[in-house]
């Protein structure tokens, strides 16, 4: 909606009105000089932060902008500094803290768009995720074996990978920072099926080494699947909470969509 | 017969426009940030080895040992002071910092030692040749080349093998992404800048001893780096030392002709390769 209103979004059909006025042919940046400016909104630090086990869901049906939970997950990674209000994470601000020395205590975000060095080959990918220096579980051979996928490529150039070899890869990157908490965004997006679900069949061995995982979904069915805990963000709050067990797709797009039920 | 010399000299000169180059390319690639300033910090490099001659007797070559640290020290300061502010945003910003970071180094420079041109001298190395076959090749610059293909194939080896190498290319790619694995950017940035201060400071030292320079010759060295990254091809350091071979034998060939033709030869031969193979001769081709 917002997104339809500040220009990003073109309507198939219908009119965009402002004030009066109808603004559908003008371009965003004209809808600026008419005092519609988009800004994100950034939801605020909700209650239970701290109480994240394993999974989130956020709304973004077809929304090219950023999402609730995306905005929260670039917000706990430091990509967007100023927030009101503030972030914390295992009882220490965060607020104010650059996104690099986040990693180094122990958040790591796997971005949306997988986001490869394109110019450094795999294994260099990989090292790199290790820039941080924290020591654990996660190495270039322990990912290379939970994602046997790589296992042929690490002297491929980064530009050169399948979009499920780049999340593959984006995944080890992130892993090999020994993250307490992986942020994993919008994984599933333009991967075919039997590629996301080979990526999900690596989730468990994660959270087995001690890693809490959240991952932003927007296929409900596999975030459920995925899940310990389910939470819908809507307009800065988590509207909807819970078990996968006691949550169905119903109350969930309810949650989504504002419906009260 | 002067031919063959001229393109051996041409040559040889492209090996120092070469060592120019590199930090211009070195600082565009990792932070596209063209530095309008870096003829003049070569400059700044050449008046601090003459005083460091002078007031150490040192030889001009030993200074390096001092000048090419402080050079890097203060790259990285003037990274992290500077010019971190004005990367990320529109372009202009970079632009208008070190252009105006040019005009006051010349100012400085001029206000310190004068508008007198001034050398280094480097005593015997300047005037003994080897003789190959029935052409003299001055030893000082075989000295020039060796170092830039040095100072090249160094580069080349850190950004491929080190992990501070790792980390600049990273951050070249996608400064966000590099946040988001644990790099400092604004520290990889001065990185970059302290390392292209560095050569450069090389490379002033090495223009000190081969030729007299004064205060305000930094603007003419900046294009010679400049078209020589253009003719290599941005992104690509060997790439960069064919074009400041390029350049060297254009304008020295140029010269043969007539005197005053030199440089216009060097500037006509930019001009062609950016009309007709704008990716430079060794650079990928531009996709946007």
């Amino acid at each position: 909606m917002l997104n339809l209103l500040a220009g990003q979004l073109r309507p198939d059909a219908g009119r965009v009105r402002y004030d009066g006025r109808d603004v559908t042919a003008l371009d965003a940046r004209r809808r600026c000089l008419l005092g519609i400016a988009r800004t994100y909104q950034i939801p605020q630090p909700f209650p239970g932060m701290s109480v994240f086990e394993n999974a989130l869901v956020g709304a973004t049906f077809g929304s090219p902008g950023r999402s609730d939970a995306e905005a929260t997950a670039a917000a706990v990674a430091g990509l967007l500094p100023r927030t009101a209000g503030s972030v914390a994470f295992d009882g220490a601000e965060l607020t104010g803290v650059p996104a690099h020395r986040r990693v180094a205590l122990g958040i790591s975000l796997v971005p949306e768009g997988r986001r490869i060095f394109p110019s450094l080959s795999v294994e260099e990918n990989l090292l790199v995720g290790a820039q941080a220096r924290r020591t654990g579980p996660w190495t270039v051979p322990a990912v290379l074996e939970l994602f046997p996928l790589l296992a042929g490529m690490r002297r491929r150039g980064g530009g050169q990978l399948s979009g499920g070899e780049q999340q593959a890869l984006a995944i080890g990157r992130g892993l090999m920072a020994n993250p307490r908490l992986l942020l994993l965004d919008e994984v599933s997006l333009g991967l075919a099926p039997i590629v996301v679900r080979r990526i999900y069949e690596a989730l468990p061995a994660v959270r087995a080494a001690g890693t809490t995982v959240v991952v932003i979904e927007q296929d409900i069915g596999q975030a459920l699947r995925a899940a310990d805990r389910v939470y819908c963000l809507l307009e800065g709050r988590v509207a909807l909470e819970g078990a996968p067990r006691d949550l169905d797709r119903d109350r969930i797009a309810a949650a989504y969509f504002g419906v009260r039920a | 017969m002067t031919t063959a010399n001229n393109l051996v000299q041409g040559l040889l000169l492209g090996g120092l426009y070469a060592i120019f180059a590199t930090g211009l390319s070195l600082m565009f690639g990792v932070m596209r940030l063209v530095n309008l300033a870096h003829g003049d910090f070569a400059i700044l490099a050449a008046f601090l080895a003459l005083v460091i001659v002078d007031g150490t007797g040192l030889h001009p070559l030993a200074t390096l040992g001092i000048a090419v640290p402080a050079m890097f020290v203060l790259g990285y300061l003037l990274q992290r002071g500077v010019l971190n502010f004005t990367v990320g945003g529109d372009g202009l910003a970079p632009v208008l910092v070190t252009f105006g970071l040019s005009i006051v180094l010349q100012s400085l420079l001029l206000e310190l030692f004068s508008a007198d041109s001034r050398g280094l001298d480097a005593g015997a190395i300047e005037d003994t040749s080897l003789a190959l076959g029935r052409l003299n090749v001055g030893w000082f610059r075989l000295l020039t080349l060796a170092t830039g293909a040095a100072v090249l194939g160094g580069l080349q080896l850190l950004l491929a093998r080190t992990r501070l190498g790792r980390e600049l290319r990273a951050t070249s790619d996608d400064p966000e992404a590099a946040q988001l694995v644990g790099v400092d950017h604004r520290h990889a940035f001065a990185m970059a800048t302290g390392l292209a201060l560095a050569t450069v400071a090389i490379a002033g030292i090495f223009l000190g001893i081969r030729t007299t320079f004064s205060p305000a010759l930094g603007p003419t060295r900046l294009i010679f780096a400049f078209e020589a990254v253009i003719i290599g091809g941005l992104g690509s350091l060997w790439g960069t030392l064919a074009g400041g071979m390029v350049l060297g034998l254009a304008q020295t060939l140029g010269a043969q002709v007539s005197p005053g033709w030199g440089v216009l030869t060097g500037h006509l031969v930019f001009l062609a390769v950016l009309a007709f193979r704008p990716s430079g001769l060794f650079g990928k081709p531009v996709t946007t």
